[in-house]
């Protein structure tokens, strides 16, 4: 048998080492888990990059493409398609829909798969009068794959279900059901009029040169209608989404490694102190230093070889499960699960992972172990640390590698220097707080309360583990917290007769008849407003940059409409009412983001050309009621009326559908937003994301256990000698029990109130940025108390039972051993 | 005739040393330990000579630096002054490595609380100098440690683990581990301390019985009258200071 054989007898006759690669495999997991999906999600993105856009570029307006264009283009492939919303009827039911008008060619780029009736032929575009439609409208619309839809004054047969489209709409669009129809069939149908929300596209594709010819040379000649958008400049819009949810996932997993580390900390001080009787026996025999250090390393390697193989297995199975969940919530993304991804970077980081986490927190028990000195075995009291000074520094040193190591990982995995050196460093900082927070605590009880003092063992020691255990839920409890706040945020439930009804893009013509025939259901409706579709050009006389249009999302069209009262929610907040035509009321929070004044002069671009109003008041709006709500409202007058549509909100009750389907369809150009339907599809979406989430919270919920489990392992040796005395003494195993579970008990009290205070503090900031309401979470508190006194009371009775259940005699013998 | 080891006014109880004669050599050896602010003196001045086969005892009441003495002997540490030979090697002169190497060859060691390892069968433990040294095959390894077990009478129990075995068994196999590698030293630190009388007393038995069979030199630390009695020579020690003979503290203080 050789020593390394003995050395692991040992160690696998213990349970620490079950504990070392429990927080190796679960930090190995995380980050293989997380690199994995935000890998397989930029790969699918990156080679989805044309298809997304159904095209190399796109030259959009929302007014029919100038022919000029065409002529442009010429020598690379093009087709046009008109995106619009729509209402789509089928008896008595209605949906608002998102209506593409394709035409040959469509798309250019990425595909389109559709599941054709068995009456039909395969065609490249839908057939005049024929539409193809999502599932979700065959569904809502309670029909079948060969029949009707009403779309506007036109019907049509549905020919197909749209299987996949890799140009599906994102945002508030991606919401509605999709259409897709031919573009001959649009006039007809007279759904478009002034004011609609149309988007003209002139798709082109060519050899990538050419292309980027095309661009170099045409885009100083866009108007200020028209916009031209390159694939990757498309893909920002799904990839910005992504790479935040990247970020994230980054940032839980860099707090899993930390957890982990602690815990393995942790742990690797009961390894080495459980091994040091056993080291010192072979050095007094005649082990020498470099046989002992030999095993010690082939130890790691084989520790850090199963934790690698374990948390890359089940990595790749949380990355199988949690692409799942993000692939319905991305279904423009064609999200494939190559399990060869994983071969490049996630396996690279897993084991840079595996090897800086096991490394730099083990290194230093380990390092203890080797100093062991053979004198041990005669003089049992011989301290091991021979020199404190020196292994002061040592532990430095191995917390500037852990430093270093934990920021590298951060680095390949995010790529961002920057943002990795300030995530660590806000970390670094945060249990630094959170340590000397503690230590006070403790020290503080210790010396104050005599009936909590014997429950303190050492302070420093304690302090320790217990700042390890509160990071652990206070980061858990952040992200419930966040996670649970953002639900709340979208499930809002519409009190009884608030507007569930919004319509828009009602011709101007239609306006009365539309009101009396609300009004004759005696419905309650909001004012009817106009809307002018209209861009922000100027400030007194200065043209918005580039960044004020992005960061204030100024750079699409706005909703103008003019009003000569304020609408329901609507407070003056500075300035005087509107008067005269030419003047203009801003929201208080937009210009306050422009740096505005009363006086100020906006300019804005219309249909019909240019106006100039003046700021007059400013007001703050109740973005949450569910009315017609508007950044900017003009003096009745300042613009001609008909050049747009109107909008308003009405409260529809339950059993008036019928009736609603009857008025839809007297108004076909209208569209109506249902926004149960909305916030139901909002609230589907979050639970998606929610589920994600809550695998990720899973995990820092393991690694804070690990952390909890590891704090307990620790004093093990200490606690059975002491349990074994007081049995001696006379303590019966109940009086033991109790003082176990009042040391336990005090010490997740502690852990829970100062994560309590944490989490509250940070909570409220990130709430404060997200744009989420301020308030704390009562509830949250009385659950994370008891919580973690259950919790801590389950895990140490589970840890330490065996004190008060075993004779002393076994306990003293077995410390013997 | 007694012996003191210190240049001391009562030179009728110094011991004589003769150079270069035996396997265990100490010079004028202090052994010094930082307290404090102040050194406190364990050892003073210490010198004596074991020769091969003898079986010395190593007496003093407790904190008396027994212990201290015995690991100093082992090479288990280096004293603060003064020099120690163990079977020729001036231990001073050894890397820590070598002194370990030194004792793999020619020491074995016997402990209060029997230090077997936990998760090794009573073979195992046995083999483990040899495991160490790796001078055998592991077959051969077995057959000697096998035959050790036979000669303390736990052939029956070569593969229990210690948990299962009674203190007195642990020590015999504690016994067997440090005679399988037929070391020229035996070091026994409060080998029967931790046994009651009975125990003890076969423990003994078995402990000279193997020494003398063995031809080995054993310097046994017990502050037990009787296991002292059986060796050939009794060192005590007091006040730091090594005396010749089986004495009492009481007897010294009045002789001093």
């Amino acid at each position: 048998m050789s020593l390394f054989t003995i050395f692991c007898r040992q160690v696998l006759g213990g349970r620490t080492w079950q504990l070392l690669l429990a927080a190796l495999v679960l930090a190995v997991t995380a980050v293989t888990m997380l690199q994995f999906t935000s890998a397989t999600l930029l790969t699918a993105v990156t080679q989805q990059a044309g298809q997304l856009l159904a095209g190399d570029v796109a030259i959009t307006s929302t007014t029919p493409i100038d022919p000029m264009w065409v002529k442009r283009a010429v020598g690379l492939h093009q087709t046009s398609v008109i995106v619009f919303n729509s209402m789509a009827q089928t008896g008595d039911q209605f949906v608002l829909s998102s209506v593409k008008a394709i035409s040959t060619g469509f798309p250019l780029r990425g595909a389109l798969s559709i599941h054709y009736a068995q009456s039909s032929s395969d065609h490249p575009f839908p057939p005049s009068g024929v539409v193809w439609v999502e599932p979700r409208i065959l569904d809502l619309l309670h029909t079948t794959v060969g029949g009707q839809l009403r779309i506007g004054d036109l019907q049509f047969t549905i020919g197909g279900v749209i299987d996949r489209d890799s140009n599906r709409e994102l945002g508030m669009n991606g919401l509605s059901p999709e259409i897709i129809m031919n573009v001959s069939d649009v006039s007809q149908t007279h759904v478009i009029q002034p004011g609609s929300r149309i988007e003209y596209r002139l798709l082109l594709a060519g050899e990538s040169t050419r292309v980027q010819q095309f661009v170099d040379m045409n885009r100083p000649l866009l108007t200020s209608k028209e916009r031209m958008r390159t694939a990757t400049q498309n893909n920002d819009r799904l990839t910005r989404p992504i790479h935040l949810l990247s970020q994230y996932a980054q940032l839980t997993g860099i707090l899993v490694l930390v957890l982990c580390g602690m815990a393995l900390m942790q742990a690797s001080r009961r390894f080495a102190d459980t091994l040091q009787e056993s080291m010192a026996l072979l050095r007094c025999l005649g082990a020498s230093s470099r046989q002992l250090t030999r095993i010690y390393i082939a130890a790691l390697l084989l520790l850090l070889f199963l934790g690698l193989i374990i948390g890359s297995v089940l990595g790749v199975w949380g990355a199988y499960e949690l692409l799942s969940l993000l692939k319905n919530s991305l279904p423009s993304l064609d999200i494939r699960f190559a399990p060869s991804l994983f071969l490049r970077q996630p396996l690279l980081a897993g084991s840079m992972t595996a090897a800086i986490v096991l490394l730099g927190f083990t290194l230093p028990a380990l390092m203890r172990l080797s100093r062991v000195s053979p004198l041990r075995m005669i003089r049992g009291d011989l301290p091991v640390i021979l020199r404190p000074w020196r292994t002061g520094l040592m532990n430095v040193m191995y917390l500037l590698i852990i430093w270093v190591g934990i920021t590298g990982i951060m680095v390949q995995q995010t790529s961002e220097l920057r943002f990795s050196i300030v995530v660590v460093c806000g970390l670094t900082g945060l249990i630094a707080l959170l340590f000397a927070i503690i230590w006070g605590v403790v020290g503080l009880l210790k010396r104050l309360s005599h009936r909590l003092a014997p429950y303190i063992r050492h302070p420093l020691q304690m302090a320790i583990q217990l700042t390890s255990l509160t990071l652990g839920l206070a980061l858990i409890s952040l992200v419930v917290m966040l996670r649970h706040d953002l639900i709340r945020h979208w499930q809002v439930d519409l009190p009884p007769n608030t507007p569930n009804q919004f319509v828009y893009g009602l011709p101007a013509d239609q306006r009365t008849s539309f009101q009396e025939a609300i009004t004759v259901q005696h419905w309650s409706m909001s004012p009817m407003y106009p809307i002018i579709r209209g861009r922000l050009l100027k400030v007194n006389g200065r043209e918005l940059s580039t960044v004020e249009r992005q960061r204030n999302r100024l750079d699409r069209e706005l909703n103008l409409t003019m009003a000569a009262v304020l609408p329901e929610g609507n407070r003056l907040l500075a300035g005087q009412p509107l008067t005269k035509a030419g003047q203009i009321s801003m929201e208080q929070g937009l210009a306050e983001r422009l740096h505005l004044q009363l006086g100020d002069h906006l300019t804005f671009t219309l249909p019909e050309g240019q106006i100039t109003a003046v700021v007059t008041n400013f007001r703050s709006v109740a973005w949450n009621s569910f009315q017609p709500n508007f950044f900017f409202i003009l003096t009745p007058g300042t613009l001609d009326e008909h050049a747009g549509s109107y909008m308003a909100s009405f409260y529809v009750p339950e059993r008036a559908h019928a009736a609603l389907a009857a008025i839809v369809q007297q108004f076909p150009e209208a569209m109506l937003l249902d926004m149960e339907m909305v916030l139901g599809e909002v609230r589907h979406l979050l639970d998606l994301l929610a589920d994600a989430l809550t695998l990720l919270v899973l995990m820092v919920g393991l690694a804070g256990l690990l952390v909890l489990i590891s704090s307990l392992h620790v004093s093990l040796d200490e606690r059975s000698r002491e349990a074994a005395l007081l049995r001696v003494l006379g303590a019966t195993q109940s009086a033991l029990r109790q003082r176990i579970l009042m040391e336990l008990g005090l010490q997740a009290l502690i852990c829970a109130c100062i994560a309590i205070i944490f989490t509250e503090v940070v909570a409220a900031f990130v709430a404060h940025e997200l744009g989420l309401s301020l308030h704390g979470h009562p509830l949250f508190w009385g659950v994370m108390v008891l919580g973690m006194v259950v919790l801590s009371i389950l895990v140490g009775l589970a840890q330490l039972s065996g004190l008060w259940r075993m004779r002393p005699q076994m306990i003293l013998r077995r410390l013997q051993q | 005739m007694s012996n003191l080891l210190s240049s001391q006014p009562h030179d009728s109880l110094a011991l004589q040393r003769v150079d270069g004669v035996g396997v265990i050599d100490a010079d004028h050896v202090s052994q010094s330990v930082r307290f404090g602010a102040k050194d406190l003196d364990i050892l003073r001045d210490i010198s004596f000579q074991i020769q091969a086969g003898e079986q010395v005892a190593i007496t003093g009441k407790s904190g008396s630096g027994k212990s201290t003495l015995l690991g100093l002997l082992a090479g288990l540490d280096l004293p603060s002054s003064g020099r120690i030979t163990l079977s020729g090697q001036n231990l001073h002169l050894l890397t820590e490595d070598q002194r370990a190497r030194l004792r793999l060859s020619d020491v074995g060691f016997i402990f209060q609380s029997f230090h077997l390892l936990s998760h090794l069968s009573a073979i195992d433990n046995v083999m483990l100098p040899l495991t160490l040294a790796r001078t055998l095959t592991r077959a051969d390894a077995y057959a000697r440690a096998a035959e050790m077990l036979v000669q303390v009478s736990l052939q029956d129990r070569m593969h229990h683990q210690p948990s299962t075995l009674s203190g007195g068994e642990q020590q015999r196999v504690a016994i067997a581990r440090a005679l399988v590698h037929r070391p020229a030293i035996v070091f026994a630190d409060e080998p029967t301390g931790n046994l009651d009388e009975e125990t003890a007393a076969q423990i003994e038995d078995v402990l000279f019985r193997l020494n003398r069979e063995h031809g080995t030199t054993l310097v046994v630390v017990t502050h037990h009258q009787q296991l002292a009695a059986r060796c050939g020579r009794v060192l005590h020690l007091h006040a730091g200071q090594l005396y010749e003979g089986q004495r009492s503290d009481h007897d010294l203080e009045q002789l001093l």
